[in-house]
C-alpha cells in the first residue's frame, strides 16, 4: 500500500523525490506516514482537505478489497 | 488488465494538420485570436507569420499568422499514472480513455467496478480529483453510466420539488451540492413554468433554492 501512496503523492507535488511513505503495520490498522518537502505540503492536502480525503478515500476502497484499515498520516516536519 | 486508448466513439479533437491562418492588428492580437479559436493557450501551438502588412491609407497594420497544433502524445500523462495505480491498486479494474475536445473520459470497468459506486460514488469523483490534478487536461471520469444515471435522478427529483413548490408556492431548500451537481437542478427547476432557483451560500458546496418567480403566492 507504501507503493500507492507514493504514487499518487509523487504524481501530485513539484518536488517526487522528496515524497517518503512509512508503513507502520498496527494489528489491525496499518498507518501510512506521508512526508513531503513543505511547500509541497498543499498539494497533497488540497483545498479543504480535498486531496487528502480523496486518498484516504482511495485507501478506504483499497481496505475495503484487502480487509484492512488503512490510516493516512500526513507529516508536517 | 487491458488498457486501451480509444478514440473511436466520440468525435476527436482533430489533429490540426492544415494550419489555420489568423489575422490580428498586430501580432501578439494575432495570437489572442488564435488562441480563443483554437481554445489553447500559446504554448500549445506553434505559429509563424504568413503577412505582415500595413493597411491602405496607413490606417494600422494587419498580421497574419499560420498556426499549428503541437502534436504530443495525448493524455500521455493520465495512462502513464492510470497504469502505474492499476499495478499497486488492489482493486481489479480496467480503464478506457477517450478523448473529446479538451476533455479527457476516463471509464472504468472491471471485476471491482461496484466498489467505484460505492456511498454514490465518492471513491469515483475522488479519482476524479487527483486525475485532475495531475493531468494538464480536463479529466471526467465514469463507470456503468454511473453519470447518466445520476444526472437522470437528480434532475427527476428537481422536477418533483419544482412541481411541489409551483403547487404550494412554498420555497424549498435542498441539500448541500457541488457545483455540477447545482447546475443540473438550475436547468431542470427552471424548465418548470413560474419556478427558478438560486445558489444559497459560499463555498465548493451549497444549497439550491426552488422558488416561484412571482410573490404573489396563495
Amino acid at each position: 500500500m507504501k507503493e500507492l501512496v507514493e504514487l499518487i503523492a509523487q504524481a501530485l507535488v513539484d518536488q517526487p523525490e522528496k515524497v517518503v511513505v512509512t508503513q507502520i503495520e498496527g494489528e489491525q490498522t496499518t498507518v501510512l506516514e506521508l512526508k513531503v518537502a513543505p511547500e509541497d505540503l498543499g498539494k497533497v492536502i488540497g483545498k479543504q482537505g480535498r486531496t487528502a480525503r480523496a486518498i484516504r478515500l482511495i485507501l478506504g476502497a483499497a481496505g475495503m478489497k484487502l480487509k484492512r484499515r488503512f490510516n493516512l498520516e500526513i507529516i508536517e516536519k | 488488465m487491458e488498457n486501451q486508448e480509444k478514440n473511436d466513439d466520440l468525435p476527436v479533437a482533430p489533429d490540426v494538420e492544415e494550419a489555420p491562418e489568423f489575422k490580428g492588428k498586430n501580432l501578439e492580437d494575432a495570437i489572442l485570436h488564435a488562441e480563443h479559436k483554437l481554445k489553447l493557450p500559446r504554448t500549445e501551438f506553434e505559429y509563424e507569420v504568413v503577412t505582415e502588412k500595413t493597411r491602405l491609407f496607413g490606417l494600422g497594420k494587419e498580421v497574419v499568422i499560420r498556426a499549428r497544433v503541437k502534436r504530443f502524445a495525448k493524455n500521455g500523462d493520465l495512462t502513464a499514472f492510470l497504469d502505474r495505480l492499476m499495478n499497486v491498486f488492489p482493486l481489479e479494474l480496467t480503464y478506457e480513455i477517450k478523448t473529446k475536445e479538451d476533455i479527457s473520459f476516463v471509464i472504468f470497468g472491471g471485476e471491482d467496478k461496484q466498489i467505484l459506486l460505492w456511498k454514490d460514488g465518492v471513491l469515483l469523483l475522488a479519482i476524479q480529483h487527483l486525475l485532475n490534478k495531475i493531468s494538464d487536461r480536463k479529466v471526467q471520469v465514469d463507470c456503468e453510466f454511473f453519470r447518466k444515471r445520476k444526472e437522470k435522478s437528480l434532475r427527476d427529483y428537481t422536477l418533483d420539488v419544482a412541481h411541489r413548490v409551483a403547487d404550494s408556492g412554498r420555497n424549498e431548500i435542498l441539500d448541500l451540492m457541488n457545483p455540477y451537481e447545482r447546475r443540473i437542478v438550475h436547468i431542470a427547476a427552471n424548465q418548470v413554468p413560474g419556478i427558478t432557483s438560486e445558489s444559497l451560500g459560499e463555498g465548493f458546496l451549497k444549497r439550491v433554492k426552488i422558488f416561484p418567480l412571482n410573490k404573489r403566492t396563495r
